[in-house]
């Protein structure tokens, strides 16, 4: 049975400062600690961002990774553009022109877009101390 | 034949198409410097080298008063401050002085665009003319709002200077100018202005010596020796462009700037006094004050974090001292942070040990609990796992 996940999609605040930024990064804390965590930040409203701002969004960046969950960015204001940019941090994340191109990319990779891809060399996989075996196109899907 | 000029650092009328305020930063771009000095000063040095003395420049505030200027500079013109509803007022004032000391004609330049025109021959058009105000504009016939008038015609100088150099009376003649001409509207035409010079499509010259074909350096300016500086470049006086940051493509680095450890600056105007933190990569832009003018996207950032764009100090101790300072807290500050701050490395420290970790993905996580019962393990080899990045179950 496939099910899909929630995407979250939460927008920004205008200013993200030092005081800001935690403050937000509290408010999303629930949704990073997750399994596999789907987030989109809408960053329409920014108008003022600094380093404590591109700090937290590398601090959420790091925390979704390592749930194997995924971060985009969204209606990226020119401002929110232009530090990202300066930064060199608009690199790191996968933008979309609006919240809803965001949420429509998770689903381009669901388990069902994957079964009729061919699959050219077998997946390989090692446990400690095992020895590699093959994932079956079966048993991969 | 006496000529003498009268510089105006105002706005355009407000009733002209397409003006804008002509700012930077809230300074009028006259005011800002262009690979070494001041565009007024420039513009003064032009009229003076084709033998225009004395020049008069009537503005609401000096040059000194802002941030930007250069200590001690001087441009060799009498200074007259007004309030900006006096300023042209104030020109009218300076015209009359300048008539009674004998001038035969005036030029009246409203700063405003720069335009690289030929003073003899604009003379020799407005005496040929016989016309008691005659007004340049480009070639488009956009009014450059740069007039010469006739001395011995008091009233007609004072009509055009109370309609703001927009209206005349009487005979007026147009001088067509074809020449290089940037009308410095807003920090795109002072980007353009630098790109130009640096080109060589310009009279202006860099202020400083070449030290490679096309890297100017002003005096005291520091280049470390690792940081790269590609032609064409301006690095401006006490300018300091630290390690591994690269500066390239047409950037002006004005007086005491700095591009601190890392920074890529690409096609850049660094006004006076601004400093670019370290690591950052600015491209496409006019830097200063505190704000980031992003010509691509034609949006204005303010920046308030001075780790990412500040300003430095216009005073000299006090900026040397807040150089003394950093330094005297950096050590300390790296003993605290290695003491206190948490460590950021949860990963193992050696292969074999990072071999045998699981991947934190594989935790365990409830969705994946609750699907290991459907497996079928007689088709599925127990050591086996297969982790998918996308997959729900």
């Amino acid at each position: 049975m496939e099910t899909s996940k929630p995407v979250i999609v939460k927008r920004m605040p205008d200013r993200l400062n030092h005081k800001q930024a935690r403050t937000f990064l509290n408010e999303v804390q629930p949704f990073l600690n997750t399994d596999r965590p789907q987030l989109v930040f809408d960053c329409s409203q920014i108008r003022q961002m600094d380093a404590a701002g591109v700090d937290m969004l590398l601090r959420c960046m790091a925390e979704v990774m390592r749930r194997d969950g995924e971060l985009k960015l969204a209606k990226l204001s020119p401002q929110a553009a232009v530090i990202l940019e300066l930064t060199r941090t608009d690199r790191l994340f996968e933008i979309f022109e609006t919240s809803s191109d965001a949420v429509k990319s998770f689903q381009r990779f669901l388990p069902g877009a994957m079964k009729n891809l061919p699959v050219a060399s077998p997946i390989l996989i090692k446990r400690a101390g095992e020895e590699y075996y093959p994932a079956s196109d079966k048993s991969a899907a | 034949m006496d000529v003498k000029a009268i510089l105006i650092v105002a706005p355009p009328a407000e009733d002209r198409q397409g003006s804008s305020a002509e700012l930077v930063g809230g300074m009028p771009l006259a005011f800002a410097d262009v690979l070494g000095r001041p565009m007024l000063y420039r513009i003064a040095d032009r009229l003076a080298k084709n033998g225009i003395q004395p020049i008069a420049v009537i503005s609401e505030s000096a040059m000194n008063s802002w941030p930007t200027a250069m200590p001690g500079e001087a441009g060799g013109v009498q200074w007259t401050q007004a309030s900006a509803a006096n300023l042209w007022k104030a020109a009218e004032h300076v015209f009359t002085e300048f008539v009674q000391t004998g001038a035969d004609a005036v030029l009246v330049w409203r700063v405003g665009a720069y335009a690289e025109f030929d003073v003899d021959e604009f003379l020799q058009f407005h005496v040929d003319n016989q016309a008691h105000v005659t007004a340049m504009a480009d070639a488009d016939g956009a009014p450059l709002d740069i007039c010469m008038i006739a001395a011995s015609r008091r009233n007609d100088a004072a009509y055009a200077l109370r309609h703001q150099l927009h209206k005349f009376r009487g005979s007026s003649a147009t001088y067509y100018f074809e020449g290089f001409c940037n009308r410095l509207r807003e920090s795109r035409d002072l980007r353009q202005l630098a790109v130009d010079s640096l080109q060589r499509l310009t009279d202006i010259e860099p202020v400083g010596s070449e030290i490679r074909p096309g890297v100017w350096l002003g005096k005291g300016a520091r280049v470390h020796r690792r940081a790269r500086v590609l032609s064409p470049a301006f690095i401006g006086s006490k300018a300091r462009v630290r390690a591994s940051a690269v500066v390239t493509r047409c950037t002006s680095l004005e007086h005491h700037s700095v591009v601190d450890c890392g920074t890529v600056v690409e096609d850049v105007s660094v006004l006076p006094y601004s400093y670019l933190g370290a690591g950052l990569d600015v491209s496409h832009s006019v830097v200063g004050f505190r704000r980031l003018w992003n010509l691509p996207r034609s949006v204005e950032v303010e920046i308030s974090d001075a780790k990412l764009v500040g300003m430095a100090s216009t005073n000299a101790p006090l900026r040397a001292l807040a150089s003394a300072a950093s330094l005297v807290s950096f050590v300390p500050a790296q003993i605290l942070r290695g003491l206190f701050a948490p460590s950021q490395r949860g990963y193992a420290t050696s292969l074999p040990e990072a071999m045998n970790e699981p991947c934190s993905a594989l935790n365990a996580p409830a969705s994946l609990q609750a699907s290991a019962p459907s497996v079928d393990a007689g088709e599925f080899p127990a050591n086996l796992v297969a982790a998918r990045r996308y997959g729900n179950e």
